[in-house]
C-alpha cells in the first residue's frame, strides 16, 4: 500500500495549490482526482478576480456584516498574493489587474454602491465611487444607462485555464504524486491513520488504496460527498452554474465589469474573447431523484437568454459578436456563503478546504490551509471559517 | 412550434425517413442548412438554375428519386437554410415538448418541440494536417465537388488531388467533364490494393453499378492523361498567401514517407480526400451514447436496430452512425423513419418487422461494401501523424502548432483526455468547434499517452452548435425575458 503525509481529495485549483505549498515545505503527499485536473469548478469558472464585495453578498448585508469585515481582510492578503502569483509560479498566468467596476443603473443602485464603499473604505478596501462623466471617459465602453460605478484597481482577470495546471506542475516538480482517473470510494480511519479506498480507471497507479496521515477534502461542490465517506457531515451544496464566450475581438473591455444589482461578470480575455457569466443557473442532473454528481449540469436557455440581455444593457458592442459557446459548471455553496477552511473537530487529521468564491480565494486558501495542515496555525486567522461553525452538525458524527 | 417528428438533415438518410413518415401520417419538421434537401450526395443547383443533365450516373440515382416531391409544400414541413444550435432533452416533459430545438434561419432564431427527433446530418471531409494545410487553396475534395454540382463552377484553375479515398477519381472526373485542368490524383495506397476492391467478385455482383462508375471515371482520366500516383501522398504545400505548388513523397513498404523522393507539382488548388468524419455534435449535445470508430468518422453514435438511440424518442441514421455511404444511409433512414412510426404507433410493431426485412437486407449489403471501401481508404493514424510536422496549424481557428500542443503535454503529464487538453490548449476552442482538430487531438493523445481514443472521450459539444451573434440570439427573445 502506498502511504503519505498528507492526501488531498480533488484536483483543483485549492487541492493543487495546496498540494503545491505542502510539498513545498517537505512534506509527502498525494493529489487524489476524479477526473482530470483543472476539471471542475477550477477550470470552469470565468476567473474573475472580484475584491469588492458581490452582488450575492451585498444582499445579506445586515446578516453578514461581522463576516464582511473579515471577509475585507482576507481580500487585501489575497491581493497581495495575486500581484506575485506569476513570479511564484513562474509563468504566465494571463494575469490582468487593471481595476474592476460594478455598475449601477438605479437611484437604488447608487444608493446601494454609496453603503458598499462605506464599508469597504473603512476596512482599507481600496475603492473609488466614478460618477457618469468619470465614467464616460474611463470607460466609454458602458452603455449610456450606467449611471454611476465603483471601481477597485486591484480587480481584474486570471485566465483559469492556466492557474491550477500551474500550481499541479509546481506540485509535482515539489514531489507530490498526482493520481488522476481515480475517485476516491471509501475513507476510513484505522489506527491513527486514514485509509483511503480508491477506484477508477487509474486505480491500479496507486495499488488502490492509500494511507495517509492527514486528508484534505478540497473536492469543491463534491466535497459533502467525500466527508460522508468519513462519516462527517459538511454543509456545502452545488449549484450549477453558465459562462458564455464569444468570438474574439480587438480590445474592447479592459476592466473587469460586474453589476451591483444584476447578476452578471464580464471580462476581455487576452486572447481577445469576452467571457459573460455571473451567476445564472443550470440544471443540476439527477438519476433517480438524487443529484448526479459526475455529470456536468444542463444548460438553462432561459439563464443563458438573460445573462446576455443583461450584458448587451451593460455594454452594447457585445451584441454584434458572435457566441461561440456557452458551458455550465458546479460550485458549491455554503448557508452562510463563507468557505469552509479547517479541521472538523470530531474527525482529528481531516481537513476540509471548499466554497467561498474559490477562484479569487483559492490561492490564499491553499496558502493558510498548507499552514494549518503542517503546524497547527496560521499566519492569517481563519476560525471565523472552521467548519466548526456548523459543529453540531457533526455532534454525533465523526 | 411543435412537431410529432423533427428531422435534422435533408441527406439521403433524412429524406428516406420523411418518406415514410409522410406515407404514415406522422406531422413531420425537416430542418436542413442547405437551401434545397439533397445534403451533400445531391447538392441541388438553386431553384432557379437550369441544369442540363444534373448528376449524371447511375449512383445518384436513388438518391435523385428521393428528391422527388421532397421540399414540396405539402403535409411535411421543410425549413430549409436552418441550423440547429441546441438540441435539448426534457425527459420529463409530456409527449410534443420531450425534445426542443432551437433554430436559426439567417439570424432570425425560433423553437421548435417534438415527440421524436432523427439526426441525420451526414459528415463532412476529414481534415489532414500538413505544412501548409491552411493556405487558401487547400481544399476539401467535397467542398470543391459542392461548387461543381450545385454552383456549376470550377473553383480554381488546376487542381490536384490527394488522398486515399477513392471519392477523389470522381471529383477529378467531374472537373474534367466541367472543363476544369486536374494535375494529378495522388493515392496513398499501393495500385494493387485499389485493384483488390475492383476484382472483388460478389462485390461487383451486387454493386457492379458503383464499381463500373468508378472504373469508367478511372478511364476518362486516363484516357486523358491525368497523372495517377501511387503510393505517394501530399507532404507539404507551398505558396505566398496562395496555393501555387505541392511537394508528394513516396511511402515506403513499412508506410513510411521517404523525404528524398520528393516531387513538386503545380496547382493552384489542392482536394484533400482522405475520407469522412461523421457530425456527431448535436447527437453529442444532447447526450447520446457514442463510441469512437477510426475509420468509420470518429465519434460516431450507437443505435438499437430500429436506429434508436440511448435517449428515447431521438434516432438517427446516415453517417452519423458510421461513415457508409448513400445506399446505407437511405436504408438506415428508412429504419429509422419505421422505427418512428413504430414508436408513435403508427404502425403496429409486427407490420413494422415486416416492412423492415427487405431494407435489412438491403443495409446488410450497403455496409458489405461500405465496410470494403473503409478498408481501402482509411488511411492509418500512421500516415496521418507523419504528414503533421512540428509547425503544421493542429487548429486553425486559435492557431496552436503541432510543436505548442506537444509541449503542453509534455509540460502536463496529468492531462490524458480531450477536454482537458483543449482547455490547457486552446486547441478546439474556436470558430469551427473544434470540428477540424477533434479527430487529430485524440490520435495524438492515445499516441503519446499510451491510451484509446475511448478513453480520451471526445470533446463536450457546447451550445450554440455554430456560432451567431448575440443579438440574432436576443432578437426572438426580447418578449419573454423575466
Amino acid at each position: 500500500m502506498q502511504s503519505c503525509d498528507i492526501a488531498v481529495i480533488g484536483g483543483g485549483l485549492v487541492g493543487c495549490a495546496t498540494a503545491c505549498y505542502l510539498s513545498a515545505a517537505g512534506a509527502r503527499v498525494a493529489v487524489i482526482e476524479r477526473g482530470q485536473i483543472n476539471q471542475g469548478a477550477s477550470g470552469q469558472n470565468a476567473g474573475s478576480l472580484h475584491f469588492q464585495l458581490e452582488y450575492r453578498l451585498i444582499q445579506h448585508k445586515d446578516k453578514l456584516a461581522a463576516e464582511l469585515e473579515h471577509y475585507v481582510a482576507l481580500t487585501k492578503i489575497a491581493i497581495a498574493q495575486w500581484r506575485g502569483l506569476e513570479t511564484e509560479l513562474g509563468c504566465n498566468l494571463e494575469l490582468a489587474m487593471h481595476g474592476g467596476l460594478m455598475v449601477a443603473e438605479t437611484p437604488e443602485q447608487l444608493q446601494l454602491l454609496q453603503q458598499k464603499a462605506e464599508i469597504e473604505s473603512r476596512q482599507g478596501l481600496d475603492v473609488e465611487l466614478l460618477d457618469k462623466p468619470q465614467l464616460r471617459r474611463r470607460a466609454p465602453y458602458l452603455s449610456d444607462s450606467i449611471i454611476a460605478a465603483l471601481f477597485c484597481p486591484p480587480e481584474g482577470h486570471c485566465n483559469p485555464r492556466l492557474l491550477t495546471p500551474a500550481y499541479a506542475q509546481k506540485a509535482i516538480a515539489n514531489g507530490t504524486a498526482v493520481y488522476t482517473r481515480c475517485s476516491v470510494d471509501s475513507i476510513q480511519r484505522r489506527c491513527g491513520k486514514w485509509h483511503i479506498g480508491i477506484g477508477g480507471q487509474a486505480a491500479q497507479a496507486c495499488g488502490g488504496k492509500l494511507a495517509a496521515d492527514k486528508v484534505l477534502n478540497a473536492a469543491g461542490a463534491w466535497s459533502g460527498e467525500i466527508a460522508a465517506m468519513a462519516n462527517l457531515h459538511l454543509p456545502i451544496f452545488p449549484v450549477g452554474l453558465t459562462m458564455n464566450a464569444t468570438e474574439r475581438t480587438g480590445p474592447l473591455i479592459p476592466h473587469l465589469v460586474q453589476h451591483v444589482g444584476r447578476k452578471l461578470s464580464m471580462k476581455q480575455v487576452d486572447d481577445g474573447n469576452v467571457l459573460i457569466g455571473g451567476g445564472w443557473s443550470a440544471h443540476l442532473q439527477q438519476r433517480q431523484g438524487k443529484w448526479k454528481s459526475d455529470s456536468a449540469p444542463t444548460i438553462n436557455m432561459q439563464s443563458v437568454y438573460s445573462n446576455l440581455s443583461t450584458a448587451a444593457a451593460v455594454i452594447p458592442a457585445i451584441e454584434s459578436l458572435h457566441l461561440l459557446r456557452t458551458w455550465t459548471g458546479t460550485t458549491g455553496v455554503t448557508p452562510d456563503q463563507l468557505p469552509i477552511l479547517g479541521e472538523i473537530s470530531q474527525a482529528p487529521g481531516f481537513y476540509v478546504a471548499a466554497g467561498g468564491s474559490g477562484f479569487t480565494y483559492g490561492p490564499s486558501y491553499a496558502r493558510q490551509m498548507s499552514e494549518l495542515i503542517l503546524s497547527g496555525k496560521t499566519s492569517f486567522p481563519i476560525d471565523a471559517y472552521s467548519p466548526n461553525r456548523f459543529g453540531h452538525i457533526n455532534m454525533f458524527m465523526g | 412550434m411543435n412537431t410529432e417528428l423533427a428531422i435534422i438533415g435533408a441527406g439521403p438518410a433524412g429524406l428516406a425517413a420523411a418518406e415514410i413518415a409522410a406515407a404514415r401520417g406522422i406531422d413531420t419538421v425537416v430542418v436542413d442548412e442547405q437551401a434545397r434537401p439533397g445534403g451533400q450526395i445531391s447538392r441541388q443547383p438553386p431553384a432557379d438554375f437550369a441544369v442540363e443533365n444534373w448528376l449524371p450516373g447511375s449512383i445518384y440515382k436513388p438518391v435523385k428519386q428521393l428528391l422527388a416531391g421532397a421540399g414540396a409544400p405539402g403535409a411535411t414541413r421543410w425549413l430549409p437554410q436552418t441550423t440547429v444550435l441546441a438540441l435539448q432533452h426534457d425527459p420529463a416533459a409530456p409527449l410534443p415538448h420531450r425534445y426542443r430545438l432551437l433554430l436559426n434561419n439567417a439570424g432570425n432564431t425560433s423553437e421548435l418541440e417534438a415527440s421524436c427527433v432523427l439526426i441525420a446530418p451526414g459528415c463532412y471531409d476529414m481534415p489532414v494536417i500538413f505544412p501548409g494545410s491552411n493556405l487558401p487553396g487547400v481544399m476539401a475534395a467535397g467542398g470543391i465537388q459542392a461548387f461543381v454540382k450545385s454552383q456549376q463552377l470550377i473553383p480554381g484553375e488546376r487542381f490536384l488531388f490527394v488522398g486515399s479515398h477513392p471519392l477523389q477519381l470522381i471529383v477529378a472526373d467531374q472537373i474534367l467533364q466541367a472543363g476544369g485542368q486536374v494535375a494529378g490524383v495522388v493515392f496513398a495506397q499501393r495500385l494493387s490494393a485499389l485493384w483488390s476492391l475492383l476484382k472483388s467478385a460478389p462485390l461487383f455482383i451486387r454493386h457492379g453499378a458503383k464499381m463500373v462508375y468508378f472504373t469508367r471515371a478511372l478511364i476518362r482520366l486516363l484516357l486523358k492523361r491525368v497523372p495517377i500516383y501511387f503510393s505517394r501522398t501530399v507532404v507539404q504545400a507551398h505558396g505566398d498567401q496562395q496555393l501555387q505548388n505541392v511537394d508528394i513523397a513516396a511511402i515506403g513498404s513499412s508506410g513510411t514517407i521517404q523525404a528524398g523522393s520528393r516531387r513538386n507539382i503545380d496547382c493552384d488548388r489542392l482536394g484533400i480526400c482522405f475520407g469522412f468524419l461523421a457530425s456527431s455534435e448535436l447527437a453529442r449535445q444532447v447526450g447520446a451514447r457514442g463510441r469512437w470508430s477510426a475509420a468509420g468518422g470518429g465519434w460516431i453514435i450507437d443505435h438499437d436496430p430500429w436506429m434508436s438511440t440511448d435517449l428515447p424518442g431521438l434516432y438517427v441514421a446516415g453517417e452519423i452512425t458510421g461513415v457508409a455511404g448513400a445506399d446505407a444511409s437511405i436504408c438506415e433512414g428508412r429504419l429509422a423513419g419505421l422505427g418512428i412510426a413504430r414508436e408513435l404507433q403508427k404502425i403496429d410493431a409486427a407490420s413494422a418487422a415486416r416492412l423492415a426485412q427487405r431494407t435489412r437486407t438491403q443495409l446488410k449489403s450497403a455496409n458489405l461494401f461500405a465496410a470494403k471501401l473503409l478498408d481501402l481508404s482509411y488511411p492509418g493514424r500512421k500516415l496521418l501523424q507523419q504528414l503533421m510536422t512540428e509547425q503544421s496549424m493542429l487548429c486553425k481557428c486559435e492557431e496552436v502548432s503541432i510543436a505548442d500542443f506537444a509541449q503542453c503535454l509534455a509540460e502536463n503529464p496529468f492531462i490524458n483526455d480531450a477536454n482537458a487538453a483543449k482547455l490547457l490548449s486552446r486547441a478546439g476552442m474556436g470558430l469551427c468547434q473544434g470540428r477540424y482538430c477533434h479527430y487529430h487531438i485524440a490520435g495524438l493523445l492515445a499516441e503519446t499517452r499510451g491510451i484509446r481514443e475511448r478513453q480520451i472521450k471526445p470533446f463536450n459539444a457546447r451550445f450554440p452548435a455554430k456560432p451567431l451573434t448575440i443579438k440574432s440570439l436576443l432578437d426572438k427573445r426580447d418578449d419573454q425575458l423575466p
